[in-house]
Formats: structure tokens, sequence, C-alpha cells
């Protein structure tokens, strides 16, 4: 039974990229990667656990340290059935072939193989025998093209180097490999061998499976953070007599205009963390000049993210006038010109919300007491803005391979996230009608409701997130 | 009584069918389920990490405790899950503690439902009882009207029974449905009844719980009612049943009371009309009404004769002893039959109507609502999980240990200004294997005068021009190294190695040896015509290389055996990898590098990288050549972009080992060559450098001197 189990040997030279490449197969950000040479020792197994058994099995291995030697005594012991076997025998005990051997172990027991090279370089002479050498063993084999970088000039002579020798030649970023590729790639392994076909084809459908309900749970963590969102609000209680003048109602407005922008901010961030925790990501680093790390209430973020100004209109009228800020919304729209000169005088304080505030304060006095209640949010704009940012989160989460912890962000030649073009917030792009069941669906929020638009905001979301793992939307890389 | 409720709202443990593993849903399993859900969806609303844990518990519930009995074939049909989200709760009430399971908010209703529908029965009986003897009044004066009794114990039950039928089954109109909603009698009384009696049971069976178990056993009260809205009928049934019960009640208190009276007293019945009505009429009436029992119980026994009809007419004006006693006493069974007929079966029927539906209705529940999505899809998605199985940190990257012979004394001796030219590696080579070869070694020295020759022919036209004024500056870092030669190297090379000799000195030995002493003579140098028939295993690539490669040495030096290298100038190793790339011109540029970095021109080339034949040719190169100002001067050229590996450092110590202890070996390590650039010989980025600079300071070779070829810029040129 466990022979049975398919079993891959990731094998190349040192640095080649193997264990990127079995750290984001096996989606464990934990592997360790060292961008220096050889830093991989010991053949590291990395099962694949269905329900605790095991379907399938990656085996990440040393280098190969001395090619040119194994393949010339295969060429001498031709005659061997099973020359890993046979090579592993007489080597075992030899100091300097002690990486051989590791690589060869699995090889012994059966494995197929995974050959990563580097596509970014030339084919060497080393390369030629190694390919060689793996053929020579006779066991199931594909190649991993793995370029980490835009050259892409030797890839057409990679290909047919490879294709000679493999049963299978895939390109594989392992640095930028998405859901939908690492699929495409399970599925091509069933090909090398045809005795593993049920087993990969379990595997590959437990993958799909594991990540369809990775994607439910980021939705369900979207949607509570709405919901967290647009009932959240912040209460002060000054007593009359302390309240001098109308400077320190200001200031207390300010300060509850911070503190519920603090608060918004910390449950997002909450979220973040849930929905990182979905897709087993414990390493990552969202590049610099990326919204997500811009603040929740910057310019930036407003301008590029939620709906644009009409929509807004549209969709919260749809979902009643309960919002309020649909009518503020309306009305700025029509006096956008005063509208924008007055907010360049007053200048930006709320920048994310345009002419529209946040939340509205509420004030009560009683007993020589004065309650200042910010919140919920009533911005028409906001719960759109979140949204789109929690879809953004949940693309970089999605979409960000586990072996690219080593990648050299600064490398000049490392492949460009994909080129920008006019981005727009995911909402934006959704039609009229959804925009009408999301805003209905923030008003019962706010009112801290059940809303009966709650399943169709979940297929929504699923959709998009499902979509955005398939490449069949942009994932606004550069966003 | 009770054993009929029982039946009709069996618990858990009689809920399982005949064949193994189906489970009945039942009301309170609802309610159980809902409590569940309700409990996990909290915790994970709380703790978000726990997510995990809950999906490997369902899982695992699913794989050892459900699908064994359900199977997983149907999955994601409505029986299947109807079923797994049944057993689902079994599992997760059986991991209670009996304790506590008993307290479960199901479990609860149901002991309430009970206690109700009792008290339901019980309540209508009394009322029965006293509707009867109300009814039945008789004073002595008058007989027992029996129109009264028949119009509110048989014709109003009826009508009653009759609008509950209507009712249930016009639910579905809207007209009913509003009508329904706003008296529902049902709904407002006996839901908050059921709940308060829940509470109750459960405060009861609190006071007996353990005292350490009390606090968790708190947590599990509340939730008393499924949620309505998700469970449709299913869920009202419930309140519907005991409705039925204080219908039996009520009759059964009737028919007990008007037996009683029947059988303890002595009681006239009668009828009037102040319409003109015949007995006849009356007749048959009561044949229609008797219609059920009549084929059994017939005229006289089971319903009043046309006589006994007619004799029971109630006049006011006539005084009850004009009436004949018999006649009077014929009504009884009638009513008690009609009672039992119309009251009370109909409400059995509707007893037994109600559970039916019920059950049917439980069966039906699709368990499509979100919350039950949860468990569900905890249960039917497998785990996957990557593991990690550390086999522990394996050895660094094998480093070779410096071949044998180094470090015998006769190394050492050589760098002192003995003018002539020496073969330092001669001995330290080969001495165990090929001693043919020192013997014809001697007669090649007088050959110095060839220096000259040589030197235009390796450097060909740029060498003139660079080599002066290069040298200038790079002479310096050649006499650098014979001043330390003399003394330390002696012990330097041995200790890294020391450790570690032992083992790998068999193994490249006889690799090395027997392939160069089979083939004719390798020795005299690089000539493409030895190459090629040599490393049969070399690819096409390879010999094409070789070709190349070789066409600047062949050009220049004669058909000798061996190579003379001047004192200025190296034997140059190319490995394939660069070899390959270089076209004719670019040698002028490789000649120039190297000069630059060493003040040395090339007097022969030859390449390496293809293979062990190769390797060994090279090495006979090596230790063949004729070296004037020893010790020998080898400069390497490599493609760093690759790590260096083991087999690239065993390589350099047999090189090292072919040159002597002392002599000068460089290695010249060059990028990957970008077609776009056009330069063969671009720079190494200093990552890839970097990586080789650790690897060669650990074979620990004071001679040995790693530079770039092409430094990026002009200052970095360590080594």
């Amino acid at each position: 039974m466990e022979a049975q189990v398919p079993t891959l040997a990731i094998v190349g030279h040192p640095n080649a990229g193997k264990s990127s490449v079995v750290a984001t197969l096996t989606e464990n950000d934990r592997i360790a990667i060292d961008k220096r040479a050889g830093t991989t020792t010991r053949s590291d197994e990395y099962p694949v656990e269905i329900d605790g058994k095991a379907v399938m099995r990656f085996v990440d291995t040393p280098g190969f340290q001395n090619p040119t030697d194994i393949l010339e005594w295969f060429q001498q012991h031709a005659d061997e059935i099973d020359l890993p076997r046979a090579f592993l025998n007489a080597h075992t005990d030899d100091r300097l072939y002690s990486h051989d051997c590791a690589l060869m172990r699995p090889l012994a027991d059966g494995a197929g193989i995974i050959l990563v090279v580097d596509g970014s370089k030339r084919i060497k002479e080393k390369d030629r025998t190694e390919m060689e050498l793996l053929r020579l063993t006779g066991r199931p084999r594909m190649a991993i093209l793995n370029n980490l970088t835009s050259n892409a000039k030797h890839m057409a002579a990679w290909q047919d180097a490879l294709n000679k020798s493999f049963n299978s030649v895939r390109e594989f970023n392992a640095h930028r490999a998405t859901y939908a590729e690492r699929i495409a790639l399970l599925n091509a392994l069933k090909t090398i061998d045809q005795r593993w076909e049920p087993m990969l084809h379990e595997t590959v459908r437990a993958f799909e499976r594991d990540w369809q309900r990775r994607i439910d749970h980021s939705v369900d963590s979207i949607l509570d953070l709405l919901r967290k969102a647009l009932t959240f609000k912040v209460v002060k209680i000054v007593k009359v007599n302390e309240l001098g003048s109308d400077r320190e109602r200001e200031s207390i407005r300010q300060r509850l205009n911070e503190s519920l922008q603090d608060g918004l901010r910390t449950l997002e961030t909450e979220a973040q963390t849930e929905i990182r925790t979905h897709f087993k990501h414990h390493v990552w680093n969202v590049a610099p000049d990326s919204l997500l790390v811009k603040d929740l209430f910057s310019d930036e973020v407003e301008r590029h993210l939620g709906l644009n100004r009409h929509q807004t209109v549209l969709a919260s009228a749809a979902a009643g006038a309960a919002t309020g800020g649909a009518i503020d919304l309306g009305v700025g729209g029509l006096s956008f010109g005063a509208g924008t000169l007055i907010g360049a005088g007053v200048g930006g304080v709320l920048g994310v919300l345009g002419t529209s505030q946040l939340a509205k304060l509420d004030i009560q006095r009683t007993l020589g007491v004065e309650r200042f209640t910010l919140g919920p949010v009533s911005n028409p704009r906001f719960p759109f803005v979140l949204l789109d940012r929690s879809i953004l989160y949940c693309a970089r989460a999605m979409n960000w391979a586990h072996g690219r912890q080593a990648a050299d962000e600064s490398a000049p030649n490392r492949v460009p996230d994909q080129a920008p073009k006019k981005q727009r917030g995911f909402t934006e792009a959704l039609d009229g009608e959804d925009h009408k069941v999301l805003a209905k669906f923030f008003a019962a929020a706010r009112k801290g409701k059940h809303s009966p638009q709650e399943q169709r905001v979940r297929e929504i979301l699923g959709s998009i997130l499902h979509d955005l793992s398939t490449d069949k939307i942009d994932s606004r890389a550069s966003l | 009584m009770l054993s009929l409720l029982r039946r009709l709202a069996p618990n858990r443990h009689s809920a399982r069918d005949g064949k193994s593993g189906h489970l009945r849903w039942q009301v309170p399993d609802l309610i159980d389920f809902d409590y569940y859900v309700d409990e996990d969806e909290r915790l994970l609303r709380e703790h978000p990490a726990e997510r995990r844990r809950l999906a490997e518990r369902d899982r695992t519930i699913y794989k050892d405790r459900i699908e064994p009995f359900i199977g997983d074939a149907d999955a994601h049909t409505r029986q299947h899950r109807n079923q797994a989200l049944r057993w689902w709760l079994e599992r997760r009430r059986a991991q209670e503690e009996p304790e506590i399971a008993e307290l479960l908010p199901g479990q609860a209703f149901e002991r309430a439902q009970r206690l109700v529908a009792t008290a339901m029965g019980l309540v209508g009986l009394a009322i029965g009882i006293g509707a009867a003897s109300t009814l039945l009044h008789y004073d002595g004066d008058h007989p027992v009207n029996v129109s009264w009794y028949l119009f509110w114990l048989v014709l109003f039950q009826l009508i009653l029974v009759g609008t509950t039928i209507g009712l249930w089954y016009g639910r579905r109109s809207k007209l009913i449905k509003g009508a329904t909603q706003d008296i529902s009698f049902l709904g407002q009384v006996l839901r908050p009844l059921f709940s308060r009696a829940a509470r109750w049971v459960q405060k009861q069976r609190l006071t007996h719980v353990r005292p350490d178990l009390r606090e968790r056993a708190k947590a599990k009260r509340g939730l008393m009612q499924a949620n309505y809205a998700l469970y449709g009928p299913a869920s009202y049934l419930p309140v519907l049943v005991p409705a039925q019960v204080f219908g039996i009640g009520f009759n059964i208190g009737v028919i007990f009371m008007t037996m009683a009276l029947i059988w303890f007293a002595d009681l006239g019945f009668g009828w009037g009309s102040a319409m003109n009505i015949r007995a006849e009429t009356i007749q048959g009436l009561i044949r229609v009404i008797a219609l059920p029992w009549s084929w059994l119980l017939g005229e006289g026994v089971g319903l009043p004769t046309l006589d006994q009809i007619a004799g029971t007419r109630i006049s006011l004006k006539d005084p009850l002893y004009v009436l004949d006693a018999g006649h009077l006493r014929s009504w009884r069974w009638f009513l008690v039959l009609s009672v039992l007929t119309y009251g009370l079966l109909p409400r059995i029927a509707l007893l037994g109507l109600s559970a039916l539906k019920q059950r049917r209705a439980l069966a039906a529940l699709p368990f499509t609502h979100q919350s039950a999505q949860a468990p569900y899809a905890r249960m039917i998605t497998p785990s996957l999980e990557t593991k990690i199985i550390r086999n522990g940190e394996g050895p660094e990257m094998p480093i070779p240990a410096p071949l044998k012979p180094l470090s015998k004394p006769t190394a050492a001796p050589r760098p002192p200004k003995t003018d002539a030219r020496v073969e330092p590696n001669l001995e330290t080579r080969s001495e165990p294997r090929s001693e043919p070869r020192p013997e014809p070694r001697p007669e090649p020295r007088p050959e110095p005068k060839s220096e000259p020759s040589d030197e235009p022919r390796t450097t060909t036209t740029s060498a003139p021009s660079a080599a002066p004024h290069t040298r200038s500056e790079t002479t310096p870092a050649a006499p650098s190294h014979p001043p330390l030669a003399p003394e330390p190297q002696q012990s330097p090379p041995a200790p890294p190695s020391a450790a570690s000799k032992p083992k790998p000195e068999p193994k490249p030995e006889p690799k090395s040896t027997p392939k160069p002493e089979s083939r004719p003579e390798p020795l005299p140098r690089p000539g493409p015509s030895e190459t090629s028939n040599g490393p049969s295993t070399q690819p096409p690539s390879a010999h094409a290389a070789l070709e190349r490669a070789s066409a600047t040495p062949e050009s220049e030096a004669p058909p000798v055996d061996r190579v003379t290298v001047d004192a200025d100038a190296c034997v140059l190793l190319l490995h394939i990898d660069v070899a390959d790339l270089l076209a004719e011109q670019d040698h002028a540029r490789l000649q120039q590098l190297l000069r630059s970095q060493t003040g040395w021109r090339v007097a022969a080339a030859v390449t390496y990288g293809g293979g062990r034949a190769m390797a060994d040719q090279t090495v006979e190169l090596i230790s063949n050549a004729i070296w004037s100002a020893p010790p020998a001067r080898i400069a390497l050229i490599q493609d760093g972009s690759q790590p260096p590996i083991t087999e690239n450092l065993r390589f350099l110590r047999s090189v090292r080992a072919a040159a002597g202890e002392q002599a000068q070996v460089l290695l010249a390590l060059i990028g990957d060559p970008d077609d776009d650039e056009d330069d063969p010989l671009p720079p190494l980025s200093d990552f890839d450098f970097a990586d080789w600079q650790r690897k060669i300071e650990q074979m620990g070779d004071p001679y040995l001197r790693l530079v770039m070829l092409a430094p990026p810029d002009d200052d970095d040129e360590a080594a």
C-alpha cells in the first residue's frame, strides 16, 4: 500500500530552486529556503495527506554534486536493472557522494522524478549530464522550468532539450505560481505514470475542495468584518461643566474620529490575519507600494477602491434612504464643483470619503453629562472600499506562492508582477444589480439585522474569489 | 395514555429504524442540532483560529463513525445531508458526559413536551368531565335534552376537527395563513408554555448535577427553540400534538362521565322542538348519525327505535311521569357512541395524522440553511495536509580532500630559483602509476628557446599591445606568490583534509588512472583529434566546443608532445560551457582579461568539464608541460552562475595535484552570458561569486586564487 503512494523526488543541481518548488507545491512556507547553494543537505519528505492518509509525497533532495561521475558510472553499468539502487549500494559509504546518494535514495525506492532547472540560464554541460543520467534511471520523470526572472530567451532551448528525456515538461515559476498553475502541474503529473492517476486524481480533487473551503472561509471572514465594521461605534461621555468651549467639543470630535478609524483599522487587520491563516501563509510581505500597505483612510485607497460616485448613488438609492449618505452624496454629485472648492479650502480631514463624512456624530445631553457617539459608519462608499480592500488582500494571499519567501524582490530581472492596466476596484467591476444587493446587505448590517441578501452576497464574493484564483479576474497586482 | 404519548413523541433511543444506519430526526434533535451549531458558530466568532480544530473534529467524526454507516457515495444529496447531520448530532451528544447530556436543550424540550402533553390530557379530561356533567344535569323534572348534548359534544367537536383539517390543508393559501397566524392559539399559548416547561425541567435537572459539572451544564441552557423559520412544518407540528391530546382527554372525560352517570344514576333523555317535527324525521337523522355503528349495535341498542323516539318527545305541558321509563333510557348508548365516534376517534386520527406529518416533515428537511452547511462542509471535505518529515541535517556539501602527493616533501622544494624548467607535477601527480612518463621528460627541457615564438601565437593580435602595459600592474601579483611559497605551505593544505583524507583517496584514483593509461597518448596537448576520439561520452556539443576552443592553441603550438610554458605564460583551462560560446575574436578579449588579472599570457589552452576523459587529458597536459620559472601557472575559466559542486572542487584538486603544491592556480569566473549583450564573458553577480568564495575557502588551498574574470567595477578583485 505504502509503495503505491506516488512519490516524487525533486532533483536538480544546487540552487535550481528545488525547495521553492516544493514549498509552493505543498503550500508550506515553513520550508527553509536559502538562496545560498547547497542549503538542502538531506532529503526531507513532504507527504500530502488526505484524512491522515498519505496520497502523495514529495522529497526535496540536495543538489547533484557529481553528475558527471554518476553518468559515467551509469554508462559503465548499463546492464544493471536498477541503476539508482546499484549506484547507491556502490557509493553509500563515500563521503564525497553523500549528497548524490541522498538524492538517489528516493529514486532507488521507486520515486518519480521532478527535475527542476533554472530556465533563466543557458543550458550547461552539467545540465545535459543530469538530463541524461536521469533518463538512464528509467523512472517516470517530469521537468520543471523554474524561471524566476523575465529572461525567457533560453526557454525554447530548454524545452527542446528536456523534451528528449522527460515525459512532461512544464513551466512553473515557484515564486509566482498561482493556485491554477499548481493544480495544472499536479494534473500533469498524472501523465508521467499512469499508475498514479487514481491517487493523483484524488489529490487534485482534495486540493480543489480544500481551496473552495478556504474561499468559503474567507467569505465568512469578510462578511464578518463588514458586519462588525458597520456596527462599530465609539462613545465618549463628558461632563458638561468640563466642556469649556466649542473648541473642546471639536477636539473630542477629532479624538472620536481617530478612535473610530483606529477601531476600523484593527478590525480590518484582524480579518486580514484570519484570511492569511486560511491560505496558510506565515511568511509574507506585501510590496511597499501596494494599496494594502496604505492606510485604510488614505486618499489613494479611496481613489482606487470602492464604487465610483455614480454607482454609489445608484446602489445606495436602491438600499433605501436608510443610509442617509446617499442623499449627501447625491447633492455632492450635483454641486460637485462647489464641493471640491470647499473641500480644498477645508483640507481633506476625511480623505477617504470625499465630500461625505465617515459617520455621524450624535450628542446626547442628560443630567449634566454629554454623550458623544460617533458611528456606526454611515458613509455609503466606505463598505465598498473596505470590501475591495479585503478582496484585494485575498487576491494577494491566494496568489502569493509559498516558495516566494526567498525571492529576491529587488533583482532587476525578476518577473514583473502583471503589467498595470486600468485598475479599478473589484466591486466597481460588478454590475448594478450586484451593487444593489451589496448595498442592501450593508444597510441591513448597519442595523445589525440579518439580511435576506446575505446568501446572494456570499455567492457574489465566492465567485469573485474563485475567479481570482483561476485567473478569470485580474488580481490587481499593481494595486 | 402515557405509553401512547411516548409512542407518539418517541425519544431518540427508539428513533432508530429497523435498518441499521438510519436515524430519524425528532423535534428535540432539531433543537439540539441548532444548539450545537450555535455553539460552534460562537466559538468560531470568538476564536477564529479554532476553525481548523473544528474541521478536524468533524472530519474525524465523519470518517470514523458516520461514513461507515451511511456511505459516501451520494454526498451532497438531500438524503445524505439529512442523515450525516443526524449522525453528527448523535456523535456530538455521545461526546457529552452522560449527566450533561441529560441537560441538553433537546432533552429538556422532549421532557417538557411530554409534560405539557400530559397536562393537556389531564386538563382535557377534567373539562370533559365537567362539560358532560353540566350537560347531563338531571333535576328529575325534565329529561335531559339530547339535542344540547349532541350539539356541543358531537357537532361542535366535528366542526373543530373540520376546521383544523381545513386549516391544515388550506394553510398555504394566503387568506387562511393570515387568519391562522392571528388567532393561532397554538402558537400564542402553547409555545411559551413549552419553553417555560422545558426551562423548568432543566432547572430541576440541574439541581441533581454534580457540582463540578454544574457550571458547564449551565452553559447548556437557553436556546430552547429551534429556528422555526428554518424548519417549517416540522417545527410547529409538535405544538399540534398536545392539542390533540387535549381533545382526546376531553372526549375521554366526556365518555367517562356519561358512562358514570348512566351507571350510577337513572337519567332520562328526551328531545323536544317547538316546531312540528315528526318523529320519523328525527329517526332519519339519528340513523344517519348512527351509521358508523348501527351495523353492529342496531336499533334498540345503539340507537333508539321509532317508538322510543316518539316516546321521548318532551312537551312542556306533559309531566315527566307520562313518558315511558324504558324509552327515556333508550338514548344513552346512542349518546356515548356518538361522542366516541365523532369526538374521540377523529381526535385520535388527528393525533396520528399529526405525528405522521411531523415525521414526514422531519424526514424531508433539506438542511441547506447557512448554519447547517458549515458542519456538513466540515464533515465531507477531506482534510488536506502537507506535512514535513525532517530527516535531520545532512552533511554539508562535500569538499574533496587534496590528492595524496601534495604534502610530499618533493613538492615543496621546487619553487626556489632553479632556473631550469621543472615539471613540478611529475612526482606529485603520478608517482604511483605513471612511471613511464617521467623518463621522457628530461629532454624537452632545453626548449626554452621556443618561448618567444610562443608568445605571438597564443595572444594573437591583441596580446602585444595589452601585454606590456598590463603586465606592469599585475606583475606584483604574480611575484607575491613565490615568497609565500617556500615555507608555510606544507602544513596548511593538510589540516582541512586530514580528517577526511583516508576515504576519498581510493575513489578518485582508480577513476582517474585507468583511462589515461588505456588511451594511447593523451599527453601531448589538447589537439582536437585526440580529444574527439577519447571521451565517447561527451554530447556532440562538447566536441564542437572542443574544436573551437582548441582552435587557438592549435594554430600556435607545434605538434610537440609537451607544452612549453614561459615564465610569463600560463596554461589556460577553459570550461566547456565557456568554450562553447567563444567565437574567434572573443579569445583575444579573454586573454586580455586574463592578462589584466594576472599578467600571464596563454601558452596553451585546453577545455575541461566534459567528462572524465577530458579532465584526465587536461591533467595530463599540465603534468607534462614544461615550465620555465616554476611553479606552474594555471588559469581556469568557468561559468560561475551555477554554484560550485563537489565535482568542480575535485577537478581543482586534481589540477593542484598535477601542477604542484605551490603552483599558482587562478580560478576566474564569468557570469551567464546574455545573448543580447553580445558578451560571452560577462561579469558574475556578487551573490554567485560569494557562493564560490565560500566553497573555495573551505578547500584551504593557499595558492588558489579566485577572481571574477571581468569584474563589474574595476575595484573589486578580491580573492
